[in-house]
């Protein structure tokens, strides 16, 4: 199985993103430092420091790594997404499963001409991450056409099934 | 299209409007002391104030029966091609569509007040996991109009239609359980803490009354202490309560399968008449609480949407029973899940036990940290931060033990079993064809151990809809990812 990587600009986009969030949470810890806890809460001031350093980590080593471990297959069986960081998850999904296909585009993603598919289930929603526009509507447009073809195929067997049941 | 439409039985709007009086009962409970202390004081008091209040709560209840009575007057349901719409007009304005082809269950309940009245109440749940953790349609019609609206229902559904459940007699069913074994299923399935909470009540309200304050009497408390009794009773009530739940609630509980359908029947003060499509059976669950894995004792129910989705329903199929006579029923009610009770469940690997050593040393690394921030701010005395730091480990490593020795898992040709709980035991049994999606977790101790967490995801309700494999290897999720596919 030969697993597809992401293009070279999902990295600036896992930047951009990691970036706002890095300075959004860095900054409410300052605010929360300097104006709800008491200087002498040593202990306190130092753990937010320590988050502080983390988030920063994060942000260098972070999008690196994710870019390197994020890979997605889809076959005629099945979608099989690989992604994490300190953690690693791997989601498989059914074509014959699927329900409905949908595409969407946060601002970030749209300033690097990228989208995300997002596949649903009848029990879940598994997200395809950081696709190229092109490549992101090709693949909706594939599993719109497999999705179709199952929903008639399911179709016509309870017809079948029915017309059996009255028969008998 | 007008002559259609139908509207519930108006028996609705007292049924709705009735629940503020449920409050407003609930109000005066809660201010029994206020309402006590004043009684005395009564008749040296403005009487006319009495009356006032008493005006304002009847108005209070008339507004709110206006409210209802518009609101059944403005709904419709109508049923037309293939289609079922409930349309409301009120100042709110909804129509809700749903497809007949769609809909999963179509239940009937009946609670004390509809028992008085002759109505039944017709539930109907559709395929949505979006929908999935409530009753989609509430309707209320009187008996024979129940059973005809929910016989067109079902042809619509293109199912070939059963006898009711209303008209079959108590010797048609398959299983019926009497009146001891509701008994001692309610003993079987007793929350272990609630048994615990009630004996520990008792024995020491005991060695308070023998040893306490002698000169203290009962007398002097109900005196003293009108309200504080009647909290300490309505506590005991309570407790007594929960610890027979069950037997209202499986009341008369009989069970048969017929055709393509499980038909369930039970309750006492609500009595509930559901119908599960066997199809729509996603996975099977096989309960044991602490007491019942003492005694060998075992509980079935069906995962399935629409069923158990609100507080007073249960998808039980079996109430407690042995091994052999989960395999005599379920051979008749779902020969689909037959032998599942008899499967080898394995066990986790060894190698788990560094996981669980690598999260008992992180949780109590997490409690000291925890323990040395509140020390910060209060000073605790160093033998409270021992005992405590103590109990929690004692309370960890039994549950961990616990834990290690109930979870499992077997992944057989048709379906794949998951077994977890602690002092309580769940299997869960799920067909493949019903698994939407597997998720594998991989953590930084799966590098030492190449144990990862599977996750399957299949339709059901919130809490049921994600179900966690143990730490299995990599083959194993490749294992059932591959079954999963080819169901």
């Amino acid at each position: 199985m030969i697993y597809e990587k992401l293009s070279k600009k999902a990295i600036g986009s896992m930047y951009v993103a990691s970036l706002i969030g890095t300075l959004i949470a860095v900054f409410s810890l300052t605010i929360l430092l300097h104006l709800v806890i008491p200087r002498d809460f040593t202990i306190v001031r130092y753990m937010i420091f320590g988050i502080d350093g983390l988030l920063i980590l994060n942000f260098i080593v972070g999008p690196p790594i994710r870019y390197n471990r994020y890979a997605y297959l889809i076959n005629d069986e099945c979608i099989d997404v690989k992604e994490g960081f300190v953690c690693i998850e791997r989601h498989i999904v059914p074509i014959e499963r699927l329900h409905n296909i949908e595409i969407s585009k946060g601002p970030v993603n749209h300033l690097f001409g990228l989208a995300e598919v997002k596949v649903t289930t009848a029990g879940s929603t598994i997200p395809i991450k950081y696709l190229e526009d092109r490549q992101a509507e090709f693949i909706v447009e594939a599993l719109q056409k497999r999705i179709n073809a199952v929903a008639l195929k399911k179709k016509l067997y309870n017809q079948l099934k029915t017309n059996d049941i009255r028969e008998i | 299209m007008e002559q259609n439409k139908m509207r519930c039985h108006i028996s609705i709007v007292l049924e709705n409007a009735g629940r503020l009086l449920g409050v407003l009962f609930a109000i005066v409970l809660a201010q029994l002391d206020n309402i006590i202390d004043n009684i005395s004081d009564l008749f040296q008091m403005e009487v006319r104030a009495y009356f006032v209040g008493f005006g304002i709560v009847l108005f209070l209840f008339f507004i709110v029966l206006l409210f209802h009575l518009n609101r059944w007057y403005k709904t419709t349901i109508c049923l037309e091609r293939g289609l079922l719409i409930v349309e409301r007009n009120t100042l709110n304005k909804s129509k809700n569509t749903y497809t007949i082809s769609n809909i999963s269950n179509i239940d009937m309940e009946q609670s004390l007040f509809e028992r008085l009245i002759g109505t039944y109440k017709i539930k109907i749940d559709t395929n949505s996991s979006a929908l999935a953790d409530k009753t989609d349609i509430k309707i209320v019609f009187s008996k024979l109009k129940a059973i005809e609206f929910k016989r067109e229902i079902m042809s619509l559904m293109g199912q070939v239609e059963v006898t009711d459940l209303l008209e079959i007699e108590d010797n048609d069913f398959d299983v019926a359980y009497s009146l001891k074994s509701i008994v001692m299923n309610c003993f079987y399935t007793a929350n272990i803490f609630s048994v615990l909470f009630l004996i520990g009540g008792v024995v020491g309200a005991f060695f308070l009354v023998r040893y306490g304050e002698t000169n203290y009497t009962i007398h002097d408390l109900v005196k003293d202490a009108l309200g504080g009794l009647a909290a300490i009773l309505i506590a005991i009530i309570s407790a007594i309560y929960t610890l027979s739940i069950g037997f209202f609630k499986f009341y008369g509980f009989k069970v048969r399968r017929k055709g393509e359908r499980i038909q369930l029947d039970y309750g006492l003060l609500r009595k509930n008449m559901l119908t599960i499509p066997v199809d729509k059976i996603n996975g099977i669950r096989v309960i044991q609480p602490f007491f019942s894995r003492i005694f060998g004792r075992y509980q079935v129910e069906a995962i399935n949407i629409g069923t158990g989705d609100e507080k007073n329903e249960s998808s039980s199929l079996l109430l407690s029973c042995t091994k052999e006579e989960v395999k005599m029923y379920m051979a008749v009610l779902l020969p689909e899940f037959e032998d599942f009770v008899e499967k080898p469940i394995e066990k986790q690997s060894t190698k788990y036990r560094l996981h669980i050593a690598f999260n008992i040393l992180v949780e109590l690394i997490v409690s000291v940290i925890i323990l040395l921030i509140i020390n910060y701010f209060v000073a605790i005395p160093s033998w409270i931060e021992w005992v405590a730091l103590g109990s929690f480990f004692i309370i960890i490593v039994v549950g961990y033990i616990f834990s290690y020795y109930t979870v499992g898992y077997y992944v057989g040709e048709k379906y794949l079993i998951i077994s977890r709980g602690i002092f309580n035991k769940t299997c869960l049994s799920i067909r493949y064809e019903k698994i939407q999606h597997i998720q594998m977790n991989e953590t930084c101790m799966s590098k030492i151990t190449g144990l990862k967490r599977a996750t399957i995801f299949i339709l059901a309700d919130l809490l049921n809809s994600s179900m966690a494999l143990p730490f299995v290897e990599e083959k194993i999720f490749e294992k059932v990812a591959k079954k999963m596919i080819k169901a």
